[in-house]
C-alpha cells in the first residue's frame, strides 16, 4: 500500500474539484444575475421592480400548504412529471409557479382533447 | 476407403474447429453470467440499453473467442518480399536517416522505403530491426469486435455518448442554483475513498479505475478504465451500470439514516426562470474553466458541452436531434457489445472481480453519503433553506438519483416537489465526475 500515491491522489482530486466546482459556481451565480438583471431591467417599467420584489414575500407564506395536497391514487412519478411540465411552462413564459394541490379533474371530455381543442380554436 | 478417410478427416477436422474443443470451463460460466444479465437487463429492466449489449457481447466472445482476436501479423524482410514480388533487381541498398527508411535505387536515386512500396501497390507497414527493413503483413484479420473496440480503446465513443446526454440535458435547475455544484463536488466523495479502500487490493492505476465506479457514470467510468486498467473494463462496467440501476434501492436507506425527519420536510424556494442566454453561454464558460483547469477533463466535459450548446441555441434542431437519438443509439450499441466482449472467463472469474463489484457498492453508498452530508452543511448553512436529500442526487446517475430524491421528500411531506431542486445537483454530478476522471488521468495516467 502506497500511502503517498494514494494520499496525494485523494487530496488533489477532492481538491481540484472542489475548487473548480466553487470557481464554477461563482461564475455562474455572477453571469446569471448580471443576465437576469439586464433582462428584467429591460422588460419592466421603475415602479414593477417594487411590486415584483413584493410578490416573493406575498407568495412565501403561502408556498407551505398546512393540508395535504395530493388526491390519493395519484402515484408519486405522475406528481413528479406534473412539478417538472410547470417547472418547463414556467421557464418559458418567465414566471414562477408554485403548485397547489393535484386533483383529478372531473370532466367527461379526455384532457389531451379539451387541450387540443383549445389549441385549434385558441385564435377564434 | 480414400473417399471414406476423406469424410473422417473432415469430421475431425469440423470437431477440432469447434467450440466443444476450443472452450474451457470459465467460457461456459461466463456465458451463464451473460444469461443471468440478459434475464436483468429484460425482465427487470436494469439500464437495459446498456446491459442487453454487455450481456450479449459477454455471450458472444465466450461462445466464439476469435470474435475479439487482434489481427495476426507477420514479418518477413523486405529483400526477400521484393524478390518474390518481382521487384528485387530495382533495390540495391537500403538504409536509415534520420529516423527515416530508404532504398538506394539502381540509378542511385534514394527514396523513402514506404513511399516506394506504396508505388507499387504494397500498402503494409514497414519496420527496421537487426538493421534491416521488415515488412509487416497480417496474416489474419481481426475479429469483428476487435476493430469496433477501437473506439473504446482510443477513447472515442464514451465522448460521443457524453455528446448525446449534453443534448439532452437542461442545465436550466443548476444555473437557477449554482451552489447544487457543491453538492455535485461533494457526491464525488465515493470516487475517493473506493481509491483508497482499492489501493489495498490493486495497484494505483488499477485502484483509479475502480473509484471512479463512485462518480455513478457509465461514459466516465468507461473513459477511464480504458486508459488506466484496460484489463478490468469488463467488470467495472457490469458493476457501473448495475449499480446505476440499484440506485433507488442503494440511495434510500442512506438518505434515511443520516437525516431527520425535520430535515427530509424541507420545502425549498421555487426555482428562478432561466434565460435562453444564460443557457447558452453556460456549456461555452463551462468548458473554458474546466478545459484551462483540468485539461485531462476535455474531451468529456468539452463534448457534453457541445452536445448542450446544440440544444440550446435552438438552432441546430437537426444535429441535436441526431446527436440525442441516432449517433447516441449507435455509440450505445457498439460501446456495449465491445465492453462486453472484454469480460472473458479468464479476465471476469476471478478474485478481484468479486472485490471490485463490493468496492463498486461501497463507492455508490459513500457518494451518496458525501452528498448528504454536504447538503446537511448546506441546511444548518442557510438555516433551514436547503433540503438535505437533493444532496444525494449529486451522483450522476441522471435522472434516476432526482426521482429518488423526489420520492423519499414526498414520503415525509406529500406536498413537497423536489425533483427541479434534485435536478441540479444531478446534472452538476456528471460535470463533477468528469472533472474527477480528468483529475486521475493526469495523476495516474
Amino acid at each position: 500500500m502506497d500511502w503517498g500515491t494514494t494520499w496525494t491522489v485523494v487530496l488533489t482530486g477532492l481538491l481540484v474539484v472542489f475548487c473548480i466546482l466553487i470557481i464554477l459556481t461563482f461564475v455562474i451565480l455572477g453571469y446569471g444575475t448580471l443576465v437576469y438583471r439586464i433582462q428584467n431591467r429591460k422588460k419592466s417599467s421603475p415602479k414593477s421592480p417594487e411590486i415584483r420584489e413584493d410578490k416573493p414575500q406575498a407568495a412565501q407564506p403561502t408556498v407551505i400548504p398546512a393540508a395535504p395536497a395530493q388526491e390519493e391514487g395519484i402515484s408519486g412519478e405522475i406528481i413528479a412529471a406534473i412539478a417538472a411540465a410547470v417547472a418547463v411552462m414556467g421557464e418559458g413564459t418567465g414566471t414562477s409557479y408554485s403548485i397547489r394541490s393535484v386533483k383529478r379533474s372531473s370532466g367527461s371530455r379526455p384532457v389531451w382533447s379539451t387541450a387540443g381543442l383549445m389549441e385549434n380554436t385558441r385564435p377564434f | 476407403m480414400g473417399i471414406f478417410q476423406e469424410i473422417g478427416n473432415s469430421v475431425v477436422s469440423l470437431v477440432e474447429g469447434s467450440g466443444f474443443s476450443n472452450l474451457d470451463w470459465r467460457n461456459y460460466v461466463m456465458m451463464g453470467v451473460a444469461c443471468v444479465l440478459v434475464y436483468l437487463a429484460i425482465v427487470r429492466q436494469f439500464e437495459p440499453l446498456l446491459l442487453l449489449p454487455i450481456a450479449f457481447g459477454m455471450f458472444l466472445v465466450n461462445l466464439y473467442p476469435v470474435i475479439m482476436a487482434a489481427p495476426q501479423m507477420n514479418l518477413q524482410p523486405i529483400t526477400e518480399y521484393l524478390a518474390d514480388h518481382g521487384l528485387g533487381g530495382q533495390v540495391v541498398r537500403q538504409f536509415m536517416d534520420g529516423g527515416q527508411m530508404y532504398f538506394e535505387l539502381q540509378d542511385k536515386t534514394q527514396i523513402l522505403a514506404q513511399t516506394f512500396l506504396n508505388n507499387h501497390g504494397i500498402n503494409y507497414g514497414i519496420v527496421w530491426q537487426d538493421n534491416q527493413i521488415f515488412l509487416q503483413y497480417p496474416t489474419q484479420n481481426g475479429g469483428l469486435f476487435y476493430y469496433l473496440y477501437q473506439g473504446v480503446k482510443l477513447g472515442i465513443y464514451p465522448p460521443l455518448i457524453f455528446l448525446g446526454i449534453g443534448a439532452m440535458t437542461d442545465f436550466g435547475p443548476l444555473i437557477a442554483n449554482p451552489k447544487s455544484f457543491l453538492l455535485g463536488a461533494a457526491a464525488q466523495l465515493g470516487i475517493f475513498t473506493t481509491f483508497i479502500l482499492a489501493m489495498f487490493f490493486f495497484s494505483p492505476n488499477e485502484a483509479g479505475a475502480i473509484g471512479i465506479i463512485g462518480g455513478a457514470d457509465g461514459p466516465t467510468a468507461i473513459f477511464v478504465t480504458s486508459k488506466l486498467a484496460p484489463h478490468l473494463l469488463g467488470p467495472i462496467a457490469v458493476a457501473a451500470y448495475s449499480y446505476m440501476a440499484l440506485v433507488p434501492v442503494i440511495q434510500p436507506p442512506i438518505m434515511k439514516l443520516l437525516t431527520t425527519k425535520k430535515e427530509r420536510s424541507v420545502v425549498m424556494k421555487q426555482l428562478r426562470p432561466v434565460s435562453k442566454l444564460e443557457k447558452i453561454l453556460f456549456p461555452i464558460l463551462v468548458t473554458f474553466i474546466v478545459a484551462l483547469i483540468v485539461p485531462d477533463a476535455t474531451p468529456l466535459v468539452g463534448m457534453l458541452m457541445l452536445g448542450n450548446i446544440f440544444r440550446e441555441s435552438g438552432v441546430v434542431s437537426r444535429i441535436s436531434n441526431t446527436a440525442q437519438n441516432e449517433l447516441m443509439n449507435i455509440i450505445t450499441i457498439f460501446l456495449g457489445v465491445t465492453v462486453g466482449a472484454t469480460a472473458t472467463g479468464a479476465a471476469f472469474l476471478d478474485v478481484k472481480t468479486l472485490i471490485i463489484i463490493g468496492l463498486g457498492l461501497l463507492a455508490f453508498a459513500c457518494g451518496t453519503a458525501g452528498g448528504v452530508m454536504f447538503g446537511k452543511i448546506m441546511y444548518f448553512v442557510t438555516k433551514g433553506k436547503v433540503n438535505p436529500l437533493i444532496g444525494s442526487a449529486g451522483v450522476s446517475a441522471v435522472p434516476m438519483a432526482a426521482r429518488v430524491a423526489q420520492k423519499v421528500g414526498q414520503k415525509e411531506n406529500p406536498s413537497n416537489f423536489l425533483l427541479m431542486h434534485a435536478m441540479g445537483p444531478n446534472v452538476a454530478g456528471v460535470i463533477g465526475s468528469a472533472v474527477a476522471a480528468g483529475v486521475l488521468l493526469s495523476i495516474l495516467g
